[in-house]
């Protein structure tokens, strides 16, 4: 599902971001990005969604590679990746029910489907008595249900989170992890980058450890 | 598909406009107010222009024919200038007509002429244009009219009409930048306006990008805001420019008496269809210009 090949990242002047990393993530995979503050995670995850290009190698996403994907075929590719940050990013001048629902308006839906289909992922993340609060009526670790609710409601078959919980309360992390098992559960290839330790040793899956740039450890 | 989503970014472009009414009416009074001076601009050198016209069809030929030439062979020269000269005004004026008219004119000093053995005065034909001819054809019709047969000298006021020339055509290339100047500030000035605008709504445009928007997508609410902007204030312009017409330039003719008698500038209907055009435009433009920005990064 994913491929990386010698994939380096150098800005002008500085040290690599990432330097030489290959990897192969398998359709379906649940996996653990992970690594200290400045190891280059993020980075990783904005090369596979195509926020930034590789300074060199080769990154394949769902056997496209998109290092030859033209500007104008980036958001098709984005319509199969849904991406959590750890600042939410939701709209704070649209209810809770739009902003699930703004990645269905891209795709051209019908208000009634776009309704239909966001109350859904909303009941599934247990929101949808919220559906007409704004976001800054909610707290925290609903608003990053809500981002994730967003993030699936077009059934992606890639679902990157960079530091979901970062932001949240620890009593918080459990709920938010067990939503993105559930999408990885239903097929949908999912990556987490974090630097929480604690996930890693409680929850044990595939973990890919980055440092300053470079892969060290996968296991 | 096409219909929802054509609609869904007209909805939305209505909504935006109302949810941050603040930057949108700023957008929109920045561009009513560079339209009214634009347009104002416009206008007052056309008003100038049609004066300039005026002055010059004031301008009369006079055909000064051969002493010789008797009052039967002036009255045929005048048949001929009446139809070379199409609608104008020919009178003939003889010899003696001419010497009362400069005796008259000399006043206290005619008796200078008394002792003139013969009238020095040849016949002439005055020719003056019924409708307001530009100086070139002032000029054309001189031209033509000297080489009717008996004619030794044509007189047309040359310089006055070189003058009226270059000062028409100093006033169509100052108009010309000048105008070029204000359409292209007023323009930096908008898309300027709408690029504030835009910054605040940055958030919602990676955001659109981030859920697979295509650029076009992410562009036309900005585009149709920008274009609605653009007709509102246009259409301030024009309601402003018709109320000074209408209230402001009646109460101030008595200061320009030089030129009464001159129509008052008009915003004729294609003026106000213009208008709208150019405001439409400007804001379409400007926003093009102002997400740009955004859409690279």
């Amino acid at each position: 599902m994913i491929q990386l090949f010698h994939v380096k990242k150098a800005y002008p002047g500085d040290a690599p971001v990432l330097d030489d990393i290959t990897l192969r993530v398998e359709k379906g995979e649940f996996c653990w990005l992970t690594g200290p503050s400045g190891a280059g995670k993020s980075t990783l995850l904005r090369l596979l969604f195509c926020a930034e290009q590789p300074s060199s190698g080769q990154i394949l996403v769902g056997g496209r590679n998109i290092g030859r994907l033209a500007q104008g075929g980036i958001p098709f590719l984005r319509r199969n990746i849904g991406v959590v940050f750890q600042d939410f990013k939701l709209l704070d001048n649209r209810t809770v029910v739009e902003n699930v629902g703004y990645a269905l308006e891209v795709l051209g839906f019908s208000d009634a489907e776009i309704r239909e289909r966001s109350m859904k992922r909303l009941e599934q993340v247990g929101l949808e008595h919220k559906a007409t609060s704004l976001p800054r009526r909610l707290s925290g670790g609903e608003q990053q249900r809500v981002a994730i609710a967003r993030a699936l409601v077009n059934e992606p078959t890639i679902l990157l989170a960079d530091e979901p919980t970062g932001n949240l309360d620890p009593s918080l992390t459990d709920s938010i992890l067990q939503l993105l098992f559930d999408a990885n559960a239903r097929g949908t290839t999912v990556v987490v980058a974090t630097h929480d330790r604690t996930l890693l040793t409680r929850y044990h899956k595939r973990t890919i450890g980055l440092e300053k740039g470079r892969l060290v450890f996968d296991a | 598909m096409i219909a929802h989503v054509a609609w869904r970014l007209s909805r939305r472009a209505a909504v935006n406009l109302w949810r941050a009414p603040l930057p949108s009416l700023v957008s929109v009074l920045t561009i009513a107010l560079s339209l009214f001076i634009g347009a104002s601009f416009v206008l007052g050198l056309q008003t100038a222009k049609q004066l300039l016209t005026s002055w010059g069809a004031q301008a009369s030929i006079t055909l000064y024919l051969d002493k010789a030439t008797s009052d039967a062979q002036a009255q045929l020269i005048k048949r001929q200038a009446e139809e070379q000269a199409g609608d104008a005004q020919v009178t003939y004026v003889d010899r003696g007509m001419a010497l009362q008219r400069l005796r008259s004119d000399m006043g206290d000093l005619s008796g200078a002429l008394e002792g003139l053995s013969q009238n020095p005065l040849p016949p002439s034909l005055e020719i003056t244009p019924r409708t307001a001819l530009q100086p070139a054809g002032v000029r054309v019709l001189a031209a033509q009219l000297g080489q009717l047969p008996g004619v030794s000298e044509v007189e047309y006021g040359r310089e006055w009409l070189d003058k009226l020339e270059a000062l028409g055509r100093g006033m169509r290339a100052f108009g010309a930048g000048a105008l070029l100047i204000v359409l292209g500030a007023a323009l930096l000035v908008v898309a300027n306006t709408i690029r504030l605008a835009v910054y605040a709504r940055r958030d919602e445009i990676e955001i659109m990008k981030l859920v697979g928007a295509t650029d076009g997508y992410v562009r036309a609410p900005f585009l149709l805001e920008g274009a609605l902007q653009g007709l509102i204030g246009a259409g301030m312009a024009a309601g402003a420019i018709v109320a000074v017409q209408h209230w402001l330039l009646p109460r101030a003719q008595s200061a320009f008496a030089f030129a009464s008698g001159m129509p008052a500038p008009h915003l004729l209907l294609v003026h106000g269809a213009a208008l709208l055009g150019i405001g439409t435009l400007v804001g379409l433009f400007g926003s093009w210009l102002a997400v740009a920005r955004f859409l690279r990064t």
